[in-house]
């Protein structure tokens, strides 16, 4: 075959497909459920349409955010509070930025007492990702120890500290499927989840340091174990065993001392009950506890029994509660009623949260930003920054902070960009742990800008107000065990 | 216009010409009008090919350019003196040569590939916070006030593995006398960087292609036909089998294994057995197609792998053109299957002694030491078996750096050791008798299982149920080797369509367990792509790791089915890819020339057809994200 003959079909091919593609219909055609494709001749004779994105790096974008936040302290926090994209909003009624005093507060005396911050949180926060930064950057910052509450049986391993069970026992959740329900019940624990023993069991916690080093949350001297009042359980610890009492209350607390300088230990449970988690604690000092509920989109906590958030809430003395959700739903959020209705249930939880932990803050969190394929092109969800807005308006008219995610890390088209920057998995969704751990510093850094802003106020203006803690009148058992 | 031209002609990182682009079939169809009026003139054909060629790589690679261009120069001045040195019988002059011209693409290959690998293993061994610093960088600024070049990043070139084995093969075979220097500077060059070969493979060796650099264009039909396949061959593996099973499935699991139930997490391993052969071989079989269509030939890169019997054949039918590489550069001169040379030992004794330091570890130190002087003493001892021993630690050596070709971190070593385990583990199975054999699993599988149950770790649980499956199809073969000594049953098992059954029943088992346990060493092979060389090593053992942790844990069986029917697609994609895979050589054949003797109109039409069904790959929905395990 001639050379000529080759190039003149080659041509002729790509004619025939110009011609194709000028003649298809832009939105494609649809045959039953099959959309056919095919790009636009001016796809190829104009400038590529690069999907909506910021102009900077993630990395650029980053140091900039870092060195934003100095500036802004510089120039004034209100300013930040009220122009920087990674920011905390401040619930709608707060104009003056005092909504996290209390907490701040509680932070400054935690050196004679345990200050607790629960995050509850989707898939992102797995592996003890995000909570494991913020926790790094406070218990620095005001001391403590240990990494809180871990359930008996981990199916997804945390980074800071291994758990390995001698069998998985049946358990229940409020957040998974159906099927993991557990029927004419909502004790769930604070956790909403639990597991149920009836035969021995035997827990062994080890620490894990390759991915955060050695740090204070691996060491502990309270391990607390979190069970039902109606239960057999005996709980066995370095050779000694005891019997866990049961005297009605709604959580049950044992509390086992140890030495301070205690990282790895065996636990071992015989007899019959739930179990809903165990605690890993200094004396003093903060608790930050990570408690990733897979698949969840955040409407599940009226769901838990509110007298045991309450007690846990209370025996933790629980003074920040964060909610991470959002990332679930987004795919099933395509009408502006959908998305109404989705940020007014995330307004009710709040409330609710608020109602159980009367002490404590709430600091919601909406989704990052989530990419997806539109039309060939991997742009960001198309209904996500209104999600976004009216999560942060429900919430904020709640009476409670709220942290856009999805502003702070760039906005629309930023998953992409951390996707190439290594910071995003390519599911387009989960940050990587490096980009975890960022998200955990930004996190950090806007929460710390509202101490500065407090102790800047403290140190420049009249004192702020105690706030004045509830008295706690549960019954709580603890059975004391020194080694 | 201006913008438009600067479009067309300057480098952009984000805009490489691949083969899966509308942007490279514009640019080849160009090239091909041009090629088409200089053909006849070979030298002048040969020298603009040189220049679209070089065009081609400063569009995917920038300034790289000046690296291919350096050793183009080099190693075609080098062959030069090795041949006048050899042809005047200097033979000593003539070595010298050689080990220079390798010890600069070598080293050229070295400093770019392997520069974090290598300081991060000093790092290791001594303590140190050593970074790279790159000093081409550095130089390059040396020349402008602004510094444009980052001093603290080593950007690894494209295609620098592929296109420096080409020129060692090149001096080599010079020196081998296999084949004569190339007078022409272009012709070489032309050769170096024949562009669709140029940036992932195949390797085409220096006497393989020079001969044909001096022929005139010639192209049947027929031949026409068969180019045309192989690139919408290669265009539907590489966009429909690839990039649609990696995106919607394959990268998500591999990103962060423990979001996946253990079941994802080995559908994910096989799904990347499919998806880096349809990658890698589709992107080979367009090249193929695209030198064909200008009358050149590439050897045949993959001839369906996973059809191998056993690992040994693997490496016979996958990425053939690096496996001959390989052997005829490597393993022949290591002393390959005849006797055991410097090399030999000096490759050994570095590698045992580099991983015995970095693991740290006495218990492995002395199994190494142990499996070392078991080893010597059997040589010793047994001259007769002394050969044998030879040949496998020259493969063993051939496999390990084969496999740190692919990539510079420690997993594509251990992937390469494993596949050099797993050849040397199919020789010595090969030479035991059946009730040696039966014995040899019943040990070894009990002591996974005795193992499994006193520590039940994950990568415990995993040897012992792979372990317990070879056991049942073994036990199952040998009780019929027994049965087949009965006299009646030897009887009947003679008939024809028996024999003809019980063949392809064994070869059935032969191919599944060598494609699991070639899809067992690509954890370690997938989770060390695509990473960032400042950390690869950490990140692809974790990624491995956690994968073991999945797959090597309880599963929940519940889910199977609905994660099968969430990824519908994904999984019949794959299912419809192996099928295809596994099609009998003949009836591939059969199509591929019954496609080639279709008329030109009728060819037209289906590559208009393909292209569009491929595009619906390109633009279709990604899989909504679903989670099954809690």
């Amino acid at each position: 075959m001639k050379a000529y003959k080759v190039a003149i079909f080659i041509f002729s091919i790509i004619a025939c497909l110009a011609a194709i593609a000028a003649l298809f219909p832009e939105e494609g055609i649809t045959a039953g459920e099959i959309t056919l494709n095919f790009p636009s001749l001016s796809e190829f004779t104009s400038e590529e349409q690069v999907p909506e994105q910021p102009e900077l790096t993630p990395e650029e974008l980053l140091a900039i955010r870092a060195m934003q936040m100095r500036q802004e302290q510089e120039e004034g926090f209100i300013n930040f509070f009220r122009e920087n994209e990674a920011a905390i909003h401040f619930p709608a009624d707060d104009s003056a930025y005092h909504y996290l005093d209390p907490l701040f507060e509680a932070l400054d005396g935690a050196d004679s007492t345990l200050v607790r911050i629960v995050h509850y949180g989707d898939s992102q926060i797995e592996e003890d990702r995000i909570s494991n930064m913020l926790r790094r950057r406070l218990q620095e910052q005001f001391g403590g120890q240990g990494v809180g509450i871990v359930p008996l049986y981990q199916s997804v391993q945390s980074q800071t500290i291994g758990q390995s069970c001698s069998y998985e026992p049946t358990r229940y959740s409020v957040f998974w499927l159906s099927s993991f329900r557990r029927k004419g019940s909502r004790r769930y624990g604070p956790m909403g989840q639990l597991a149920v023993i009836n035969s021995n069991i035997n827990l062994s916690i080890v620490p894990r340091t390759k991915v955060t080093g050695f740090y204070s949350a691996h060491y502990f001297n309270t391990l607390t174990l979190i069970t039902a009042p109606q239960n057999t359980i005996t709980a066995g610890l370095k050779g000694k065993r005891q019997t866990i009492n049961s005297d009605g209350s709604n959580l049950q607390f044992t509390e086992f001392q140890l030495q301070d300088s205690t990282t790895t230990v065996n636990l071992s449970l015989a007899g019959a009950g739930d179990v809903y988690g165990v605690m890993m604690t200094g004396k003093t000092g903060v608790n930050i506890d990570n408690m990733p509920m897979r698949g969840c989109s955040g409407t599940i906590f009226s769901g838990i029994d509110s007298q045991q958030l309450k007690a846990y809430f209370a025996y933790t003395n629980t003074r920040l509660i964060i909610m991470q959700f959002g990332g679930n739903s987004m795919p099933y959020l395509k009408t502006q009623k959908a998305i109404d209705n989705y940020a007014a249930t995330i307004g009710e939880q709040v409330r609710y949260m608020q109602r159980q932990a009367p002490n404590a803050q709430i600091l919601f969190i909406g989704p990052s930003d989530m990419t997806t394929r539109i039309q060939g092109k991997m742009q960001t969800y198309t209904w996500l920054e209104d999600v976004d807005n009216a999560l942060m308006k429900e919430v904020t008219d709640a009476g409670a902070a709220y942290w856009s995610l999805f502003k702070a890390m760039g906005g629309k088209g930023a998953m992409a960009q951390w996707v190439r920057s290594g910071l995003a998995g390519s599911d387009y969704i989960h940050f990587t742990r490096k980009g975890a751990t960022e998200v955990g510093n930004m996190l950090s850094n806007a929460l710390m800008t509202g101490y500065d802003y407090y102790k800047w106020r403290q140190r420049e203006f009249a004192p702020i107000p105690k706030a004045q803690p509830q008295v706690n009148t549960l019954s709580i058992d603890s059975n004391s065990y020194t080694k | 216009m201006t913008q438009f031209l600067q479009h067309i002609f300057s480098f952009d990182p984000n805009s490489p010409l691949l083969f899966t682009q509308f942007y490279f079939w514009a640019f080849f169809a160009v090239v091909y009008a041009l090629f088409a009026l200089l053909q006849s003139k070979r030298l002048l054909r040969n020298a603009f090919l040189f220049f679209v060629s070089l065009f081609f790589y400063y569009k995917t690679s920038g300034l790289a350019l000046l690296i291919l261009l350096f050793v183009t120069l080099s190693d075609w001045l080098i062959a030069k003196r090795i041949e006048k040195n050899r042809d005047r019988q200097h033979d000593r002059r003539a070595k010298a040569w050689l080990i220079i011209s390798v010890v600069i693409d070598l080293g050229l290959l070295a400093y770019f590939k392997y520069a974090y690998f290598f300081t991060n293993m000093v790092n290791d061994l001594l303590g140190t916070d050593m970074q790279v610093f790159d000093v081409f960088s550095f130089i390059g600024n040396g020349f402008t006030d602004s510094g444009p070049f980052n001093v603290d990043k080593i950007v690894l070139p494209v295609g620098i593995s592929f296109y420096i084995f080409q020129v060692i093969s090149y001096t080599a075979d010079v020196y081998q006398r296999r084949i004569r220097t190339v007078g022409n500077l272009l012709d070489f060059g032309f050769y170096v960087s024949f562009f669709p070969q140029l940036v992932a493979g195949p390797i085409v060796r220096a006497a393989e292609f020079i001969p044909q650099l001096y022929k005139p264009f010639h192209l049947s039909k027929r031949q026409f036909g068969i180019a045309v396949f192989w690139i919408l061959n290669g265009l539907i593996k590489k966009i429909v089998f690839s990039d649609y099973l990696a995106v919607n499935f394959i990268d998500r699991v591999f990103d962060n294994p423990l979001l996946f139930s253990g079941f994802e997490n080995i559908a994910a391993l096989f799904l990347y057995s499919l998806q880096v052969y349809a990658d890698f071989s589709g992107y080979t079989d367009i090249a193929i197609g695209v030198a064909m269509l200008m009358g050149f030939y590439l050897p045949k890169n993959f001839n369906s792998p996973y059809k191998a019997l056993n690992p040994q054949e693997f490496w016979r039918r996958w990425h053939m053109s690096l496996s001959k590489w390989l052997k005829t550069y490597l393993y022949i001169p290591l002393g390959g299957n005849r006797n055991a040379t410097f090399g030999t030992y000096f490759w050994i004794i570095t590698i045992a002694a580099i991983a015995l330091i970095l693991t740290g570890s006495w218990l492995a130190t002395a199994i190494i030491a142990a499996v070392g002087c078991a080893v010597a003493l059997v040589a010793i001892l047994m001259p007769q078996r002394r050969k044998k021993i030879y040949a496998n630690l020259n493969s063993f050596i051939t496999m390990l750096l084969g496999g740190l070709w692919h990539g510079a971190s420690w997993n594509f070593m251990i992937w390469g050791g494993l596949n050099g385990i797993g050849m040397i583990v199919y020789k010595l199975w090969k030479d035991l008798n059946w009730h040696w054999r039966i014995i040899l699993l019943t040990l070894i599988t009990a002591a996974l299982y005795t193992l499994r149950h006193f520590y039940p770790i994950p990568v415990a649980n995993l040897f012992a149920v792979w372990a317990g499956v070879i056991w049942c199809g073994t036990l199952i073969r040998y009780i019929w080797f027994i049965a087949q000594k009965s006299y009646t049953i030897a009887i009947i098992t003679r008939k024809k369509y028996l024999t003809e059954l019980t063949t392809k029943l064994a070869n059935a088992w032969a191919v599944l367990q060598t494609f699991t346990f070639i899809t067992f060493t690509r954890l370690f092979f997938r989770s060390g792509s695509n990473l960032d060389p400042a950390t690869a090593n950490h990140e692809a053992w974790e990624t491995a790791k956690q994968m073991v942790q999945q797959i090597g844990s309880t599963w929940n069986t519940n889910i199977i089915p609905q994660v099968l029917i969430q990824y519908d697609k994904v999984f019949i994609l794959f299912f419809i890819g192996m099928i295809i895979h596994w099609l009998p050589d003949k009836f591939k054949q059969w199509y591929r020339l019954n496609f080639a003797m279709l008329p030109l109109w009728l060819i037209a039409i289906i590559v208009i057809i393909t292209v569009v069904f491929v595009y619906q790959f390109i633009t279709a929905d990604l899989q909504a994200f679903i989670y099954f395990q809690f």
